[in-house]
């Protein structure tokens, strides 16, 4: 049974500047949901957030007692919230279990942000808000934090991911929001929609250089030059060894245009060239990143149901 | 008020206080003032005090007010305030810590200066509600500090004050003004140890533990007040 919890937040504004504003959320239980905004407006949340009683805000910056052992901090932590439910081995879902005599200062960073989240599931509270859950962190840390966040959502508790990188809540979470001044926007139900409507369009004459503006100036690349192509809010960007060019074409013309070269639409707001794809990258069952071999190290998501396609088109 | 949360955090502080030898090897300082004062040679009530009163300063309100600037130093009072735990587990948690720390101290150097006092018991009330007068006085200094480097620089008047106000007893007949330091709840201790070695009537008792009590009183009304002024935001 999925029940929703409605949470309204106030706008913000600094001197007649909206910063944030007002919001109404509806949330499912059991669902992860991930807000993408600037840090400016992602402060202003979780302080709202923190203040509501149904929440349990995880901060960033969250502070350890570091002359603590592991063990001896998750006991004191079970005497602070005295939880209802038994975890199991919450040491093996964080896969610290060798490290339980370990002091908490010596752990490496990545071991403490993993540690954060015990808190998450040591207290009752319906909402879970998590900032920057993935932040700075290496594949293999990144899994567990991804599974930690699936038992979390599997105890029915409603998981909110704030981040700042697109690219990190688009493959942890189940649906994902962008906090803008005009309100909370889900992102690109609009693309997916439009994506029926144009599929039977034929191009005549297909040239095929795409078109892209940088500082006035018009620039045209040949496909198997680009790394990828994103589109955020409407706003198509190609990636090009690290650097970003605006386009005016939209992601349904450029699959059409792109897809003979060898490019996939990967994700509903991503479409990645197939020859730059190093490594597919299994997060859980149902989350998946391709990692690209370009001269920076790229991760773009790959949606659940690109996964067949892709599939096929490998050959496996 | 949960007694599971409260030894939860009476345990966490403990082993915090036990393992940063920066606040803990600071209990030494009294023991040590004792055993040199006991070779000294001890010949009036004020010499008697010269550990006691320092290691209520330098132990009870130092300890405590490291124990709060810490957690903010590292961000982690912010969690436990969003914890269940209320404001007074974690104060009341942090406070019978530093109070049972303070005791041990106080009844080893008072053991070790080699003072016997006649009656124990109106001592040890006495003493009892100094240190909680101390403690309160060092949770109102943490709401100032925000790490433990802080918290040893603001010791240092407070332990001019309290610790050393007595000497300016001393003083008061060449500046009259002084003789306010009588009812620094330091002076008042020592004005109640001596009379409880001779004949002593109510009042001698009881003004001494009243001053002392009012003290108290104050120090915490003050401190609650402002933290629940600053801790809510």
């Amino acid at each position: 049974m999925t029940s929703n919890i409605a949470i309204t937040i106030d706008s913000f504004a600094v001197e007649g500047n909206v910063i944030s504003p007002s919001i109404e959320m509806q949330f499912e239980e059991g669902s992860i949901i991930g807000i993408y905004s600037d840090v400016a407006k992602l402060n202003f949340l979780t302080k709202q957030f923190s203040s509501n009683p149904l929440i349990h805000t995880e901060y960033r910056d969250n502070g350890f007692y570091n002359r603590l052992t592991i063990n001896e901090y998750i006991s004191f932590l079970k005497g602070l919230y005295s939880p209802s439910t038994e975890h199991g081995d919450l040491l093996t879902i964080f896969e610290l279990a060798d490290k339980k005599k370990a002091r908490l200062h010596n752990l490496s960073s990545a071991e403490k942000q993993r540690l954060r989240l015990i808190h998450c599931f040591m207290n009752e509270k319906p909402i879970q808000v998590i900032e920057e859950p993935l932040q700075n962190l290496d594949e293999h840390s990144k899994r567990i934090v991804m599974n930690l966040l699936l038992s979390l959502k599997k105890e029915q508790k409603t998981v909110i991911l704030l981040s700042n990188n697109m690219e990190e809540i688009l493959f942890a979470s189940d649906s994902v929001f962008r906090l803008e001044a005009s309100g909370l926007q889900p992102l690109d139900v609009k693309e997916e929609e439009t994506a029926a409507l144009e599929k039977n369009d034929i191009i005549p004459f297909r040239f095929e250089k795409i078109p892209t503006k940088r500082n006035e100036k018009i620039i045209l690349f040949n496909p198997p030059e680009i790394d990828y192509i994103e589109s955020v809010e409407g706003q198509v960007s190609v990636y090009l060894s690290g650097e970003t060019y605006p386009t005016s074409l939209t992601l349904n013309e450029l699959e059409q245009k792109l897809t003979p070269f060898g490019f996939f639409r990967c994700h509903r707001s991503y479409i990645v060239n197939l020859q730059k794809v190093r490594e597919i990258i299994t997060w859980t069952r149902n989350s998946y990143s391709l990692s690209l071999h370009t001269s920076t190290e790229t991760v773009v998501p790959l949606s659940k149901n690109k996964l067949v396609e892709l599939k096929r088109i490998i050959g496996i | 008020m949960n007694l599971t949360r409260i030894h939860a955090i009476f345990m966490k502080d403990y082993k915090e206080f036990s393992r940063n030898y920066a606040v803990s090897t600071m209990v030494l300082l009294p023991l040590i003032m004792a055993l040199i004062y006991n070779q000294t040679g001890i010949e009036s009530m004020q010499g008697y005090f010269l550990p006691v009163n320092p290691a209520f300063v330098a132990v009870t309100s130092f300890v405590q007010c490291c124990l709060i600037a810490e957690e903010k130093e590292r961000n982690t009072l912010r969690s436990l305030m969003l914890s269940p735990a209320t404001l007074f587990d974690i104060l009341l948690g942090k406070s019978l810590l530093v109070f049972t720390i303070s005791a041990i101290t106080i009844i080893l150097s008072v053991y070790l200066v080699g003072y016997n006092p006649a009656n124990w018991l109106i001592l040890g009330m006495a003493l009892f509600l100094s240190a909680v007068f101390y403690i309160g006085l060092g949770t109102l200094c943490a709401l100032f500090t925000k790490t433990i480097l802080e918290a040893s620089v603001a010791i240092l008047p407070i332990m001019l004050i309290f610790s050393f106000g007595p000497f300016a007893l001393q003083l008061s007949g060449k500046y009259p003004i002084l003789q306010i330091a009588e009812w620094l709840p330091s002076a008042q201790i020592i004005l109640l140890a001596e009379s409880i070695e001779q004949a002593y009537t109510a009042t001698d008792i009881m003004v001494p533990i009243i001053t002392i009590l009012v003290w108290s009183i104050i120090t915490w009304f003050f401190t609650i007040v402002l933290y629940k002024k600053t801790m809510v935001d």
